[in-house]
């Protein structure tokens, strides 16, 4: 019998077996938002009282009830796949900016996962194809080291000289040049370093044995070996071309699931009402011409009536700026934090802090309006101590963290702000997570490392702090 | 002595052929084509002379001379004939008796008879060990067909084999790509290959139940084959034999839940206003969410829903009444009409059959339905003395202009009747389905807002098909000399198939439209040669000797076109595509080379041994190693001609046999590719491919005892088997930070133990009056006994993790895990102080096995003169399936149980746990909709998996045969005329609309779990039958 053509036909006319980094980049942007900001949307913002279920029998998140491995965890771990895809076809096709570029992903899902779940598979994760399928997990201060490491490798490998040979880019305009120069490249070097700023800050606590001091100041001495966000233009947020397949992953959710189910807490409408925020036509739909909202973490007794209430804008679910990652809000926020303790950013905290403010306006396409910053509560009063003045600042940096995956809840970890009221519906003994449990399903596809991980992380609950909360 | 007469069969069918002989004499004569004969004795006979009546097929009459000059016989089929000939494997013709393994036989009126939109659905009950699943997802009334129940990890490597004529038949169905459980898009039922097969050009099917009977068909037909052959021309001396078939019937649901008209839509009994009124905030629309928890229609009056206002709200409060119709109103009676005509004819040279059918269904569901027009063609030509030239051909057209959507989803009519209405409401309100100046562009949808508008779904969401489909086979064959003879044959399966799905503009999931297109073609040749050579050692040994190779090739190549938003509203071509088009094409091939041998040997006829092997090599299995062999043996022993048996016992047999059959996998899984995604990018895999894959091996064991008691009035046929498949190819789970969420493998080991059991009886047989009984039994248990080191559980269906059927090792296979409520000690739920069952005990349990205990069909066919009556009473016992419309029909308090506690409220029977740590009964009383809200919640398998056991009087017929003398000179050979009905009742407790359910995932049916089946249908028709 002959099977000599069985090679042939048993090999795929649809698949390829070998990638450009230029076919895979662009899902893999796009996926990895649409999962970070649905992490926002489902989790962060009711937990962090941004918005809050209509009914709720059972215990749910507002009322700090984690489930185990909810969240990002699968599918950043898929997308980490792809992240792999890109740096090693890079490295066949000598390609440094798609290097870089995976570098930066790579730093970003990294530092989120660890962030959120603690001691995380990284060093030997995603190597299936190498014959591990159950890998170790690194402790949260290797994952660290290595990702500045990465951060740092990926600023030098950026050349805005060259356009993306195989394209595929959709975060920034990187694919060609601009009278010589790749700004989009010039983009992913200051997104790089603006993480690596988020990341040294969140370090506070273990800011010694990190060393992050020195690396925060060569970042803010040397803009132009470090360069960071400037201006709105060069923020990091994926900006839906709302054509196939890159819609907003949420429009075609249904009146049902987008506003019906979930209304915006008083909390988080009552700051925006005394303010008068302009942010709040842009998020919230007014009820009878007032934006009102419901308690978060109320008894389980209780049900809101629908439709009065305000909830999310339709307007959202086909808005083509939710797919926020980090922008230059939140870098001026951070600036406003480091010159408030000391650090010399060349500017004074008030004014990173009402630059952050107006870029966060601007990324949500309002202006600030005259007289806002000078309002009571806005107002960032100098002779106020250290304390209210950062509680000011991360507050403000909680509503410019709309839709941003899980920083509002891990700058609270951090800082303890925004204070959020506790409802009365949550039980005494329930307190506010600094963790997301691991998946169940790894009791049995990697029971020996979950051991080892749960072990030196002193529990598996979400109650542990992770090792720069400590 | 002369005597004159005509012979027929009990249907008055004429019989031409008959040999009458003069018991102890040769002195005979034989019927001409209508059945006439004169028989002129040669000499004067008395009364102690008998005439016999012989006939192949039928059973031997036996008449003792009584002076009669006339003399008008019926003869009675021989359904057991001991020297029948049964169509095995590859098509080869034994003596039934030397089989050693099972195969039954059914007749084509089995499928003929009492007609269904799908043919396979009337083999329900006529087969032991065959298994049909339907799932409820529209007219094509597509199915699933196991015989001898689980032996795969994977559903799809299930199904048994279908071979017309010796060409196999896809059964794939090519589904859409969409899960029934809330995709973007739901599943469509376009039926397959397989049910396209026209029923009245169907001779006879049989049934090869195991690995024994089916190991020279190799890997294929692991799971058992059908075999079905197709009419042929008969020798028709006297002319040509036409036949006129008209079948008619009408479709009507024939079980509804047990819906509930005393309590209209609402959260609250206090009152009820669509929208904003008078007596308070709305408690209707998306307020009220399909829920039907609102006040009691006890003649009060609301502001309600009126049509003839702009903003349909009422200036007025209108009388508070149920309405009977609101869900029943969205069906209709179905109707199928099938027109079907056949020539043949013959020589002693050559034979001809043509017919052509046409059927025309319009389905339960308004403005679904389909038709679909076939020829087909037969014919047989002995060239030469030595060579044999056959021929079969069969086209089909089947074409739709919508076929529902099924499923769990918007866009489906029964998720609609879930969520979007109430007894309040209206069906007609949903009739205007645009909103006022805006048709095409807005629909209007006045009450839940999450499901689509009811008719929008039925008049604008189209799903339509047209395909064309061809099943030939040639065949020639030389007959060397009378031992030795050799058989090519070329067979091919093809099909093209052209698809749309349209969707306006502002339905919920496509808010700008869609436009898609598919077109689907199927491709399988089969190219076999057969040698066999018969000869005989000695008196005593006959044997014989095949040798054949047979090379398949496959190819399907998939071609889908979309337009996901649309440029301008209600235009449905690719060119008004806003965005460019997108394209999905799916391409597969698949080749098997395969060469085998057979040695048949008996002994004096009465011991026979079969030894069968064959060696495949197969294109997706590692380049290099994808050769692999498996052998069958069989015997059997004729008893009665080894020993002398009881004269009660007119045959007796023993067959023993022992079988492998391997089973290759899909194509393209040794090697790493990188999947696509949005159409033109990439991602990594989730599957970690493996370049080691082995075949699935299952090895089979098999024991029968055929007896046969007073000359055969009386028969048992009992099968006992054991089926262990190993080395199963599985995706197992990986944690997914190894990059992969899965990793192919080989593993596990599924052991099916079984029982079949046929028992016939002819209680009475006489000339005017017999009674044949028929009933199959069947038992299967599949159990998991080892999966992949390391792994307890394999997971083969999930729906959304609310109910898995699972294999988990010492499980069977089909146990479906889900949570239930917690229990204290002595066994009773445990509430929350809040008086509502406490959270679901977090360990998931079994609460059903998909798969029945047993199934058991009782056929019963009276002949009274010219008068057929017969009935088929089809059981099943255990089975077990999770309801979603129970589920949502009880949570949104749709149904009856929801009754109790709506006036004051439910105390829930259970304890409650004191901080003291007694349990102590629940004495807190809450409001009936969020205790059965949450009592019913869809993550309680608890009280969403049901017993799915059914009675169903699956068939009841009555025929009538025109006597001869009434047809005279009309031309007509024989006319009959019958009325039947299917499915005209369904006794259960299942709770859904019919416990034969499942759910179509794509295009995989999915058994024990039901997500919005459409209702069952009873069938009730009229079948005209004349013969010229």
């Amino acid at each position: 019998s002959c099977t000599k053509n069985f090679e042939k036909i048993n090999t795929d006319p649809n698949r390829p077996t070998e990638v450009n980094p230029g076919v895979v980049l662009g899902q893999m942007e796009y996926r990895f938002v649409n999962s970070s900001i649905s992490a926002a949307r489902d989790f962060t913002h009711e937990l962090m009282q941004v918005d809050a279920p209509r009914s709720s029998s059972g215990n749910g998140v507002h009322r700090y009830v984690i489930n185990p491995g909810t969240g990002v965890w699968n599918s950043f771990y898929t997308l980490l796949a792809d992240v792999n895809v890109v740096i090693n076809s890079a490295d066949r096709l000598k390609e440094k900016n798609y290097r870089a570029i995976g570098l930066v992903y790579k730093s970003w899902a990294y530092s989120m996962l660890t962030d959120v779940y603690g001691d995380v598979p990284f060093s030997e994760a995603t190597k299936a194809s190498d014959g591990n399928v159950q890998p170790k997990f690194d402790a949260q201060k290797d994952i660290y080291t290595q990702i500045l490491k990465d951060l740092d490798e990926a600023n030098t490998l950026f050349d805005d000289t060259k356009a993306l040979t195989y394209g595929g880019d959709n975060l920034y305009p990187s694919n060609t040049l601009t009278s010589g120069k790749n700004v989009g490249i010039q983009r992913w070097k200051k997104f790089g370093n603006t993480l690596k700023l988020r990341l040294l800050l969140r370090l506070s606590k273990r800011a010694a044995e990190m060393n992050t001091d020195a690396q925060i100041n060569a970042i803010l001495s040397d803009a132009t070996k470090y360069p960071v966000f400037s201006s709105n233009a060069d923020e990091g947020v994926y900006k839906f071309p709302n054509v196939y397949p890159y819609f907003n992953p949420y429009y075609t959710a249904r009146q049902l699931d987008w506003r019906d189910g979930t209304y915006y807490t008083k909390f988080f409408l009552g700051n925006l009402n005394t303010w008068n925020d302009p942010r709040r036509a842009i998020w919230a739909i007014p009820v009878s011409g007032v934006y009102q909202g419901i308690d978060s973490g109320y008894p389980t007794t209780v049900e809101y009536v629908v439709g009065k209430n305000s909830s999310y804008t339709d307007a959202l679910k086909t808005a083509s700026n939710t797919g926020v990652m980090i922008t230059y809000a939140e870098e001026e926020f951070i600036k406003a934090e480091l010159a408030l303790k000391g650090y010399n950013t060349g500017k004074t905290a008030r004014a990173h802090y009402e630059a952050g403010i107006a870029a966060s306006m601007t990324q949500w396409g309002v202006s600030l309006p005259t007289g806002y910053l000078q309002q009571t509560g806005v107002n960032l009063d100098e002779s106020t101590s250290v304390a209210t003045r950062l509680e000011q600042i991360i507050t403000q940096k909680y509503y410019a963290y709309f839709f941003n995956d899980y920083q509002a809840w891990l700058e609270k970890r951090r800082t303890g702000y925004p204070v959020l009221p506790r409802g009365t519906g949550i039980p005494a003994e329930n307190q506010f997570p600094n963790r997301i449990p691991y998946p169940t399903y790894l009791q049995s596809l990697n029971p020996v490392n979950l051991k080892a991980a749960v072990a030196a992380m002193g529990g598996d609950n979400s109650n542990v702090k992770v090792w720069w909360d400590k | 002595t002369r005597i004159t007469g005509r012979v027929t069969d009990t249907h008055g069918q004429a019989l031409p052929g008959v040999t009458i002989t003069l018991k102890g004499s040769t002195n005979a004569t034989a019927t001409t084509a209508t059945g006439a004969y004169t028989f002129s004795a040669q000499r004067t006979l008395t009364k102690n002379d008998v005439l016999v009546f012989n006939f192949l097929g039928f059973q031997p009459q036996e008449i003792t001379f009584n002076g009669q000059q006339e003399l008008n016989i019926q003869l009675l089929e021989d359904t057991r004939s001991l020297n029948e000939v049964v169509v095995t494997a590859l098509g080869i013709k034994r003596e039934e008796k030397s089989l050693g393994y099972a195969a039954q036989t059914i007749k084509a009126s089995a499928v003929e008879d009492a007609k269904t939109n799908n043919w396979v659905n009337s083999l329900s009950g006529k087969v032991a060990g065959l298994n049909i699943q339907g799932t409820g997802s529209g007219p094509m009334g597509s199915s699933r067909i196991t015989l001898r129940g689980e032996n795969s990890l994977n559903l799809d490597n299930n199904q048994a084999l279908i071979v017309v004529d010796g060409v196999p038949v896809s059964s794939k169905i090519t589904g859409t790509g969409f899960k029934a459980h809330l995709a973007t898009d739901s599943p469509v039922d376009f039926g397959s290959d397989v049910s396209d097969i026209n029923p009245d050009d169907i001779a006879s099917i049989t049934v090869l139940k195991g690995p024994g009977a089916t190991a020279l068909y190799g890997s294929r037909a692991a799971g058992g084959a059908l075999i079905i052959t197709t009419k042929t021309g008969a020798r028709k001396d006297g002319g040509i034999g036409v036949t006129y078939n008209l079948n008619a019937s009408v479709d009507q649901v024939n079980r509804w839940p047990d819906y509930q008209y005393e309590y209209g839509e609402g959260r609250t009994t206090a009152y009820y206003s669509y929208g904003d009124s008078a007596d308070g905030i709305n408690t209707s629309t998306g307020a009220a969410a399909g829920r039907a928890w609102g006040p009691k229609f006890d003649g009060q009056s609301y502001f309600q829903y009126d049509p003839n206002t702009t903003n349909n709200l009422a200036a007025t409060r209108t009388p508070w009444k149920a309405n009977p119709d609101y869900i029943k109103g969205f069906f209709q009676t179905g109707s199928t009409i099938t027109n079907n005509l056949s020539i043949e004819g013959g020589t002693d040279k050559s034979s001809a059959r043509l017919s052509v059918s046409h059927l025309d269904n319009k389905w339960i569901v308004p403005n679904t339905g389909y038709q679909r027009s076939s020829v087909a063609l037969s014919v047989n030509q002995k060239v030469s003395d030595k060579l044999k030239i056959s021929g079969k051909a069969t086209y089909t057209n089947k074409q739709s202009d919508n076929l529902p959507s099924a499923g769990y989803n918007n866009q489906t009519l029964m998720y609609f009747l879930a969520i979007g209405t109430a007894p309040n409401i209206d069906h007609n309100w949903f009739k205007p389905y645009w909103q006022p100046g805006l048709v095409g562009v807005q629909q209007k949808n006045p009450f839940n807002p999450g499901p689509d508008n009811p008719y929008i779904d039925l008049y604008e969401d189209l799903n339509k098909m047209n395909k064309n489909g061809f099943i030939g086979t040639a065949s020639a064959d030389y007959q060397f000399n009378s031992k030795l003879n050799l058989m090519f044959r070329t067979s091919l399966d093809m099909s093209n198939e052209f698809r749309s799905q349209q969707r306006p503009y502002s339905i919920t999931k496509y808010p700008k439209g869609s436009y898609r297109e598919q077109n689907v073609f199927n491709y399988e040749v089969n190219n076999d040669v057969l040698l066999t050579y018969k000869d005989k050692v000695g008196e005593k040994i006959d044997f014989s000797f095949n040798a054949g190779a047979n090379a398949m090739k496959q190819s399907y190549n998939f071609a889908g076109i979309y337009a996901d938003q649309l440029a301008q509203p209600g235009v449905y071509q690719l060119s008004n595509s806003l965005d460019p088009a997108v394209a999905d094409p799916q391409r597969s091939q698949k080749a098997i080379n395969s060469v085998y041998a057979a040695t048949q040997w008996s002994y004096n006829n009465a011991i026979f041994l079969d030894l069968t092997g064959r060696n495949d090599w197969s294109s997706t299995l590692p380049y290099g190693h994808n050769s692999f062999f498996y052998p069958s043996v069989s015997t059997s022993f004729s008893l009665g001609d080894m020993f002398t048996l009881p004269k009660q016992i007119s045959f007796a047999k023993l067959r023993l046999s022992y079988a492998q059959v391997g089973n290759d996998t899909r194509p393209y899984q040794t090697t790493k590719y990188y999947d696509k995604i949005y159409s033109n990018t990439f991602t990594n895999s989730a599957t970690l491919f493996n370049p080691n894959l082995k075949p699935e091996i299952t090895s089979s064991y098999e024991a029968g005892l055929d007896l046969r008691f007073l000359n055969n009035r009386l028969s048992t046929d009992v099968t006992i088997y054991r089926n262990n498949s190993r080395n199963q190819i599985l995706a197992i789970p990986l944690d997914p930070t190894s990059g992969y969420s899965s990793a192919l493998v080989n593993a596990g080991l599924i052991e099916s133990n079984g029982v079949e059991v046929v028992l016939r009886g002819t209680p009475v047989s006489t000339p005017n009056f017999s009674w044949n009984a028929t009933l199959n039994w069947s038992r299967n248990r599949s159990y998991v006994r080892e999966l992949a080191d390391g792994l307890n559980s394999q997971v083969i269906y999930s729906h959304d993790g609310n109910v898995t059927i699972e294999a988990r090792v010492g499980g069977r296979m089909g146990d479906m895990y889900g949570r239930g409520f917690q229990r204290s000690p002595e066994g009773k739920v445990i509430y929350s102080s809040t008086g509502l069952p406490a959270p679901l005990d977090a360990t998931a349990k079994v609460w059903g096995n998909a798969f029945a205990d047993w199934k058991g069909g009782l056929l019963n066919e009276f002949s009274i003169h010219k008068v057929r009556v017969s009935f088929l009473l089809d059981y099943q016992h255990g089975g077990s399936m999770f309801s979603q419309s129970n589920h949502k029909y009880n949570t949104l308090g749709k149904t009856k149980v929801t009754l109790p506690g709506r006036d004051g409220g439910i105390v829930g029977d259970g304890v409650v746990l004191g901080s003291d740590g007694v349990y102590r009964p629940n004495t807190v009383k809450v409001s009936a909709a969020s205790y059965y809200e949450n009592y019913y919640a869809i993550n309680n398998a608890e009280t969403n998996v049901f017993d799915a056991s059914y009675l169903k009087l699956r068939e009841a017929r009555i025929e009538f045969n025109l006597p001869a003398k009434w047809l005279g000179k009309s031309g007509f050979k024989s006319a009959s005329f019958a009325v039947y009905g299917r499915d005209l009742f369904n006794i259960t407790k299942f709770p859904g609309f019919d416990p034969e359910g499942g759910n179509l995932n794509s295009g995989t049916l999915t058994p024990g779990v039901e997500l919005m089946q459409f209702p069952s249908a009873r069938t009730m028709g009229i079948n005209l039958t004349l013969k010229l």
